[in-house]
């Protein structure tokens, strides 16, 4: 299991995100040069398409970004350019697609083409549709930031494709901002802040509709391309999903442990805590995240009850699974599947 | 916002060079204070008048234009620069008797330099009357720096807000009835797809200053947040509210845009709300009610629209979500 990228590769082309994200800044009246300041990056570079940087070069920048502008709405503007900066092949494949479940689950699988900050699931009960974003950098600090910048992007996808945005909803991790107007104008009002997990809910009848003059073939070549690009990558995946999509995996069936994990990923237990450690997170940190995603997974879109919730997660009374729960997400199950599912 | 400080170099020079003349002339003059004579306490409070002084120096010089205001201030400051300056070198050169170079920059120059800063003060507080007068519309009873936004030089709605619990505070005292009209721009994305981000601000910031043509002196205008703005019309009735709303959609709707990409001007339209003080009893409410009823708007795709008057107390629904 070592076809991951960490926080130290470089594997953002220089001249696509980032470059946007300053020249953004620059017409917002940010000095991009301050900006720059302790990334590694220098402005010359930016127009070189072969140059490369890293996850931790890019969270340098979107913290440098966060401390200077006051506004709240940059990085929602910046997702409403994001699709027409990524891949182009992508963006061909998202237009012809046949429908928005189909569009969702050509970005879910190809995230790493056109968002690599971030990686994605997605679950759907028989009314709603959950696109559950996730952090693939590890940046604890920027995360609201990283997400906004997707879910306005993904907006603007879904604005192009003629669907009234105001019908999704979205779960936010983060606290109510100061200033809630710019996530109110960009996302509506369907925000739940506080959220256990960060996602867009998108209804059935949304996610079916036919969108307009879609071609197959035409997707179809260009997610071949897509495909044919990600398998000349050195890596499809960050280490943080990786991980992640292992402990989804595992944690039904055994109890995971981190030298268990550790071996999985062919480290030692010390050399795997120093590697979660810079990705700013811990072996503890991504096993309750990814019980937390399997609990609400069975209580929220299977609607399962609580002792069969708390068998798959292999806990043995219901008593300590409404204890894990409540340390994982800060509410009780019942209170929070109330939450979620009142739409 | 780039230092305006490479504007007064030759100011800059005249200071360093007047305190370069009173200490040599401390230096040359004067003979220098054993140790045990000097006043250690005195130049710490002195030297503090002194960077204070200097400080209050910076700031003007890098913040504001070259002027007549400016020369003032500067001029009145520099004085105290020099006389504070002298005040601290007395403390470590002690000057003959029958020299009075010291008396005449500590006594002498301390005067003109009172007159010179309290001329400059009042030509400041002219010129800030002045700005106010451009602010108009823009702003009301206080200033918070940190809640301007950059694209539109208005307030954001972190401010209105405030305004708004003003408002309803004065209702609640005196029945002083209020309205508030959101303005959403229509297709702004489209926009900014098809001419850039950088016409899309210049259109949000001509629209900005199109609104604030179309008030009156006591209205106050802001930027809620992307392509939407919320205008507050205190002391007015729903109906002339709806008289001044009506005229700011058609001034905007007959906004001939320039962008720099076309050969031709591009007409907007926009969608807007209204709502007065009945519609909720708290600023987030009626916030929340001004949404509601533009998005309602928007979901009929009702371009030419009549607006949304909504007179009832109800509160504002908390979404079901």
């Amino acid at each position: 299991m070592d076809d991951y990228f960490t926080v130290d590769d470089k594997i953002f082309p220089l001249s696509q995100m980032p470059a946007a994200m300053l020249e953004l800044a620059h017409n917002s009246h940010l000095n991009t040069e301050e900006l720059v300041r302790g990334t590694g990056i220098f402005l010359e570079d930016l127009s070189n398409r072969h140059r490369l940087i890293s996850g931790e070069q890019v969270r340098q920048l979107i913290t440098n970004v966060k401390k200077r502008t006051l506004s709240q709405e940059f990085p929602l503007r910046f997702g409403r350019q994001l699709p027409y900066i990524s891949n182009s092949l992508l963006l061909q494949a998202i237009i012809n697609a046949s429908n928005i479940r189909d569009l969702l689950e050509i970005l879910r699988d190809n995230c790493r083409l056109y968002y690599p900050l971030c990686f994605l699931h997605l679950v759907s009960d028989t009314h709603h549709h959950y696109l559950v974003v996730n952090d693939a950098v590890g940046f604890p600090q920027g995360r609201a930031f990283i997400y906004q910048v997707f879910i306005s992007s993904l907006i603007t996808l879904l604005k192009n494709s003629d669907i009234d945005s105001r019908q999704l909803g979205f779960y936010l991790e983060q606290s109510p901002p100061d200033d809630t107007a710019p996530l109110q104008t960009y996302l509506g009002h369907r925000i739940r802040y506080n959220a256990p997990v960060t996602a867009v809910v998108i209804p059935e009848d949304i996610c079916q509709k036919p969108l307009t003059n879609p071609s197959d073939w035409v997707k179809q070549q260009a997610l071949q391309q897509c495909q044919e690009q990600l398998d000349s990558l050195a890596s499809q995946k960050g280490f943080l999903e990786s991980l992640h999509k292992w402990l989804l995996r595992r944690a039904t069936r055994e109890e995971v442990t981190l030298h268990s994990s550790a071996s999985a990923f062919g480290m030692s237990p010390a050399t795997f805590k120093r590697r979660l450690k810079h990705h700013h997170s811990s072996f503890q940190l991504e096993l309750d995240n990814a019980r937390k995603l399997l609990a609400l997974s069975s209580l929220v879109v299977k609607h399962m009850n609580y002792e069969d919730t708390a068998r798959i997660l292999r806990i043995n009374d219901n008593a300590n699974f409404r204890r894990s729960f409540k340390r994982w997400t800060g509410r009780l199950p019942s209170r929070l599947q109330d939450e979620l599912l009142n739409f | 916002m780039k230092t305006l400080l490479p504007l007064h170099f030759a100011k800059i020079i005249l200071l360093a060079c007047t305190c370069a003349l009173v200490l040599c002339l401390n230096v040359f003059l004067g003979e220098l204070k054993a140790s045990d004579r000097i006043n250690w306490i005195d130049i710490f409070g002195e030297g503090a008048t002194l960077g204070l002084m200097l400080m209050f120096l910076i700031f003007v010089l890098s913040s504001r234009p070259r002027g007549r205001v400016t020369n003032c201030l500067v001029a009145g400051l520099m004085g105290f620069c020099a006389a504070t300056f002298q005040d601290v070198l007395d403390e470590v050169f002690a000057i003959e008797a029958g020299l009075v170079f010291d008396d005449f920059i500590e006594s002498v120059i301390t005067p003109f330099a009172v007159v010179a800063l309290a001329y400059g003060l009042y030509l400041w507080n002219q010129e800030q009357q002045a700005i106010n007068q451009r602010l108009q519309c823009k702003e009301r009873f206080y200033r918070e720096h940190s809640a301007l936004d950059g694209v539109t030089d208005l307030y954001t709605a972190l401010y209105m807000q405030k305004h708004i619990d003003r408002e309803l505070q004065l209702f609640q005292k005196h029945q002083q009835p209020f309205c508030l009209m959101m303005i959403d721009l229509d297709h702004f994305d489209d926009f900014n797809r098809r001419y850039g981000q950088h016409d899309g601000d210049r259109l949000l910031a001509q629209v900005a200053n199109l609104t604030v043509l179309n008030l009156r002196p006591e209205d106050l205008a802001c930027r809620y947040a992307g392509d939407r703005f919320i205008v507050l019309f205190p002391q007015t009735q729903l109906v002339d509210a709806e008289t001044y709303a009506r005229e700011i959609h058609n001034a905007l709707c007959n906004m001939a845009f320039k962008p720099n990409r076309a050969a031709r001007s591009v007409y907007i339209n926009c969608t807007y709300s209204l709502v007065d003080h009945s519609a909720s009893s708290d600023a987030s409410g009626l916030i929340a009610h001004l949404n509601k009823s533009l998005e309602q708007q928007k979901s009929q795709h009702k371009l030419s629209q009549l607006p949304a008057i909504n007179r009832q107390a109800e509160n504002a629904q908390q979404p079901a979500f």
